[in-house]
């Protein structure tokens, strides 16, 4: 969602200057400081936690994506936009040809980043207190806070354990072929 | 030249396919004022002709080429093309780039494809049109490969296949050979001519922007010179000697010892009327080595203190680029006049040639100092300073009352290269200040 906002910004550099800043704030801003709202509004509304609690994890993840969005489209030679532009590219010809196959490189670098911080912050996602309000997803991070709090060893470190291996094949089977391909096809030079 | 520009769109005649009337092109400075890169540019462009724009690299040429591309607008004046105004990129106008900017990520028979694409004509015209123009152009079995899998020379011809593919009737040239090497630069000029010639290429007229004089010489029909600040017209030149051209026929000599003349006629006119260099003048940017180097090759034999410009940047391997700069600060600061084509010695220039290294730049400290005003100017800042430093922020102040941002930082770094050279003073990059301390 954030790829063509992220083009259209960084291919005028004036919006550029100005919404890049700000991304990299929003990146570093903490999704947690949005759980007591969040949690509060789960309750309110008598909500699925399953599938509510999601956007607090992507919430954490979309800046990433989006400044490095920005930071592609405005790394894009000067002569290639005008080559599109000459030949008259435009529309959905340009997103495929031209728009999406410059940035991918700079998306995949973001979502590794946003995967990262998200993976986190879906552990702690999964199980959002707020004073007496909790709201409880299932899944590893419910389970590992559950034990933590029972005090059960063994169950800490299964579902850490088991939380390592989760990142170690993601990274290997998804991020690290992806990665390469967009380096390998898409990058300049 | 036409002046008289009213109603222009009206009064081309048939075989007119473009015509840019009285063009003016200026940026805004961030003090408030604005600079002047094109000024009353009238350029006509007919039928079956080669038209070439020659001039120094920062004289608005490229910049004249994507007004006419409508890749932007100008300030003041009009593109016409086919008799319609030109707001925005028109078909029928396809742009050969310097760098060639083709898209990696898109194979050959992709990058050649996607003007195509782009004009919504069903598939298998696509693919025949795109497969012609590879062939065409001599990229036959390379459509499935990758940029990065050819050298400049395939590159490049790639950017001409696909300009060709849409079948412009304008096909703009950006300088389209001088990323590559000698050798490949020429084979693909020559295999351009040879198409040209057949007449097998689906385009009527061609504008090449170039700052080579033989390349300009060997391709076009009509070179249109260009003067820089502010870019405009200093003269128009037919060529009518017949294809293909021989470098080493006399009257392709003549023609190149004449657009050296046309080139050095204006600023060597100006300059030594005034009495030295004022704060306001661009500095080039050059090394001490090179106007060493070049006052050493006049003063010596065969040319014993005068020389042939053309014969020069010849002998030297030197494109205008490299050589005009050089030149021009060798006259600034009276060690040569430069004009009609040629370079001459003054005496000091002559004595500098013969001196020894502590004479010389004895003879470059007085010479910089009486004629550049900058240096002077830097030098008596520090003399009069008790700690005899000062910053490089504030001479970039007071230069940019005159210039852009670019031209003052451009101007400071050459000066220093000068003062460097003639230990009149020091200067400290990482710290970014000038001294009276000489490191040692």
């Amino acid at each position: 969602m954030w790829v063509p906002v992220g083009v259209w910004v960084g291919m005028r550099p004036g919006v550029a200057q100005i919404v890049q800043p700000v991304a990299q704030f929003l990146a570093a801003f903490p999704a947690n400081l949005l759980f007591p709202v969040a949690v509060f509004g789960i309750v309110t509304f008598s909500l699925r936690p399953d599938i509510w609690l999601s956007p607090l994890m992507i919430l954490g993840t979309q800046w990433y994506i989006l400044f490095n969005v920005i930071a592609g489209a405005s790394l894009m030679p000067s002569e290639l936009r005008n080559a599109a532009q000459n030949f008259q590219v435009g529309g959905w010809l340009w997103w495929r040809r031209v728009a999406l196959p410059a940035v991918l490189p700079y998306y995949v670098t973001g979502a590794i980043t946003a995967s990262g911080g998200s993976w986190n912050a879906s552990i702690v996602a999964e199980l959002a207190s707020w004073g007496d309000m909790r709201v409880e997803a299932h899944g590893l991070g419910a389970y590992i806070a559950d034990a933590t709090a029972a005090g059960d060893f063994h169950g800490i470190v299964l579902g850490v354990a088991t939380m390592s291996v989760f990142v170690v094949v993601i990274n290997r089977l998804f991020w690290r072929p992806l990665y390469y391909y967009a380096e390998r096809k898409f990058r300049l030079g | 030249m036409p002046n008289a520009n009213f109603g222009s769109v009206d009064r081309m005649n048939d075989s007119t396919l473009l015509q840019a009337s009285d063009i003016r092109m200026a940026f805004p400075k961030p003090d408030g004022g604005e600079l002047l890169v094109l000024d009353g540019i009238n350029l006509e462009l007919r039928e079956r002709e080669i038209v070439g724009v020659l001039g120094r690299s920062g004289s608005g040429k490229s910049t004249l080429l994507r007004l006419i591309a409508g890749l932007a607008a100008p300030t003041a004046g009009h593109v016409s093309y086919l008799g319609e105004r030109v707001v925005g990129p028109a078909r029928g106008i396809a742009m050969v780039f310097q760098s060639f900017a083709i898209f990696p990520w898109l194979t050959v028979f992709q990058n050649v494809a996607l003007g195509l694409e782009a004009q919504g004509l069903p598939r298998p015209e696509i693919r025949q049109r795109s497969l012609a123009a590879i062939d065409m152009i001599g990229l036959d079995g390379f459509e499935s490969a990758y940029p990065r899998e050819l050298s400049g020379g395939m590159r490049q011809r790639v950017g001409f296949a696909r300009a060709l593919v849409v079948h412009p009737n304008i096909m703009l040239m950006d300088e389209p050979f001088s990323a590559l090497d000698v050798l490949t630069a020429e084979t693909l000029r020559t295999d351009f001519l040879d198409l040209w010639a057949e007449g097998r290429m689906p385009i009527r007229s061609v504008v090449l922007v170039t700052h080579n004089i033989e390349e300009a010489v060997l391709m076009c029909d009509r070179i249109v010179v260009f003067g820089s600040n502010p870019g405009r017209i200093l003269a128009e030149i037919k060529v009518t000697l017949t294809q293909p051209r021989n470098r080493l026929d006399p009257g392709f000599r003549e023609l190149v010892e004449r657009i050296y003349v046309e080139m050095t006629a204006r600023p060597a006119g100006a300059v030594p009327s005034r009495g030295g260099v004022g704060l306001s003048t661009v500095l080039p940017r050059t090394s001490s080595n090179l106007l060493a180097g070049l006052l050493e090759t006049v003063a010596a034999a065969p040319f014993n203190g005068s020389a042939d410009l053309p014969k020069i940047a010849h002998d030297l391997q030197m494109e205008i680029d490299d050589l005009f700069p050089v030149a021009e600060t060798l006259q600034m600061m009276r060690f040569a006049e430069v004009g009609g084509g040629d370079i001459r010695l003054t005496e000091a220039g002559v004595a500098f040639a013969n001196a020894g290294v502590d004479e010389r730049k004895r003879i470059f400290a007085r010479h910089l100092l009486t004629h550049v005003a900058l240096a002077a100017h830097i030098r008596r800042v520090l003399d009069e300073r008790a700690s005899h430093v000062a910053r490089k922020s504030r001479f970039v102040d007071e230069l940019e009352d005159f210039m852009s941002e670019e031209a003052a930082e451009q101007t400071l770094s050459a000066v220093v290269t000068l003062g460097r050279y003639a230990e009149v003073f020091a200067y400290d990059d990482d710290r970014a200040t000038f001294s009276l301390e000489n490191p040692v």
